[in-house]
């Protein structure tokens, strides 16, 4: 295994955890393959487990026009039958609104509404320290958020409402690299 | 752009009864009430948020006049008046966020600098460990008044932010503990609204 991972959820209808073992529930309702997408039957979030994320990391994934929900970041297990997550609400369905919440020990706050941008779109949630931001298409949604409740996890995917969603993509945030050349030094043994 | 202190609702079941800030719901002081997009900074398990919204002149009259919201005033370049000081340090004492050190020296800018780091403190200590202020615990009870246990998770929660607990010793209030800790973080800014605090 090595990230990104990528996941356009190719395969027969039926669990998630059946169709790949390395995608685990949060919550209690567990999330499945239909059409070739991923979809629950209520609040649920999937995370992959296959591999270690980083802290900082992002989840990307594709909705449609029945999505209410989205990407998820640093998703986890925090105790006998609860969970934390961070989820990208996109709910183009019903209300129009993106949202951001976060999810403590299963219960959900909102950390930002930010008003009806909601689309059929690639969105991206990236979690980085204690910064959170939105892009919809490549390109970020409102200011960047500010939450400290949930600093580890891995990414995935929260149909928390219904709907259907395609295309994961999770990985770490990449990290500016400290090497840098000195102009007109010379780098011979 | 506005900030206000206004309580937490819903039960956090589920998308719709989320745990939100008061009033920022459609509809919720009146027809046609709607404040657009809705910032939000959660103290952890207390009942306030801080928010940041975009409002017109009415709109921020409606909300200011609600008796258990803090409207803070524009510019918060201005220093608290001593007229809004009492206002200001009683109704962030009954949401649990500590105000003794409020004075009209300061600007309401550096007032809610401190505030919000406090804040994403007690945010931390909600994720790692649930509620803070819990069992009898008040903003005035002592460090060595709280079970050991308690004791760690603070100290464990700050030090997870990268906060140096080493000042807070037996003796300490907590909401001087919430202080010393929330002044050591965020030393490059905390963008909330339209500014970095």
């Amino acid at each position: 295994m090595s990230l990104p991972k990528l996941d356009s959820f190719t395969g027969a209808n039926g669990a998630l955890h059946t169709y790949d073992a390395n995608w685990t529930d949060l919550f209690s309702t567990t999330l499945s393959i239909s059409g070739n997408k991923v979809t629950a039957g209520g609040p649920s979030c999937g995370i992959w487990t296959g591999d270690t994320f980083n802290d900082d990391q992002y989840a990307q994934c594709v909705t449609d026009a029945t999505s209410r929900g989205g990407p998820a970041a640093r998703g986890r297990q925090a105790g006998d039958s609860t969970a934390d997550w961070y989820m990208c609400y996109v709910d183009q369905a019903v209300s129009g609104d993106l949202r951001l919440y976060k999810i403590v020990d299963g219960s959900l706050t909102l950390i930002n509404n930010f008003g009806t941008l909601a689309a059929a779109a690639t969105w991206r949630l990236e979690a980085q320290g204690s910064s959170l931001r939105i892009y919809k298409n490549g390109v970020q949604q409102g200011s960047t958020q500010t939450d400290t409740a949930i600093a580890t996890g891995s990414a995935g995917v929260t149909p928390y409402s219904g709907g259907t969603f395609d295309d994961f993509e999770g990985g770490n945030l990449a990290v500016a690299s400290p090497f840098f050349f000195t102009i007109g030094a010379s780098h011979r043994a | 752009m506005r900030y206000y202190v206004v309580p937490k609702i819903g039960d956090g079941l589920g998308i719709d009864t989320a745990f939100r800030p008061k009033y920022t719901d459609p509809g919720s002081l009146g027809v046609g009430w709607n404040v657009g997009p809705v910032q939000a900074m959660d103290y952890g398990l207390e009942n306030v948020f801080l928010v940041a919204l975009n409002l017109d002149a009415t709109q921020h009259a409606t909300l200011a006049a609600q008796g258990d919201v803090l409207s803070v005033p524009n510019p918060i370049t201005d220093l608290v008046s001593a007229v809004a000081l009492p206002t200001v340090k009683t109704k962030l004492e009954a949401g649990n966020i500590p105000a003794d050190w409020v004075t009209t020296a300061l600007t309401y800018k550096q007032v809610l600098s401190r505030v919000m780091r406090i804040i994403q403190f007690m945010q931390r200590f909600h994720g790692l460990f649930g509620q803070l202020f819990a069992g009898g615990m008040t903003l005035d009870t002592r460090i060595n008044q709280i079970p050991i246990a308690q004791r760690n998770n603070l100290r464990d929660a700050a030090v997870s932010l990268g906060a140096d607990t080493s000042a807070i010793v037996g003796t300490t209030l907590i909401r001087a503990a919430l202080v010393i800790v929330a002044d050591q973080l965020f030393v490059n800014g905390l963008p909330f609204g339209d500014t970095t605090f």
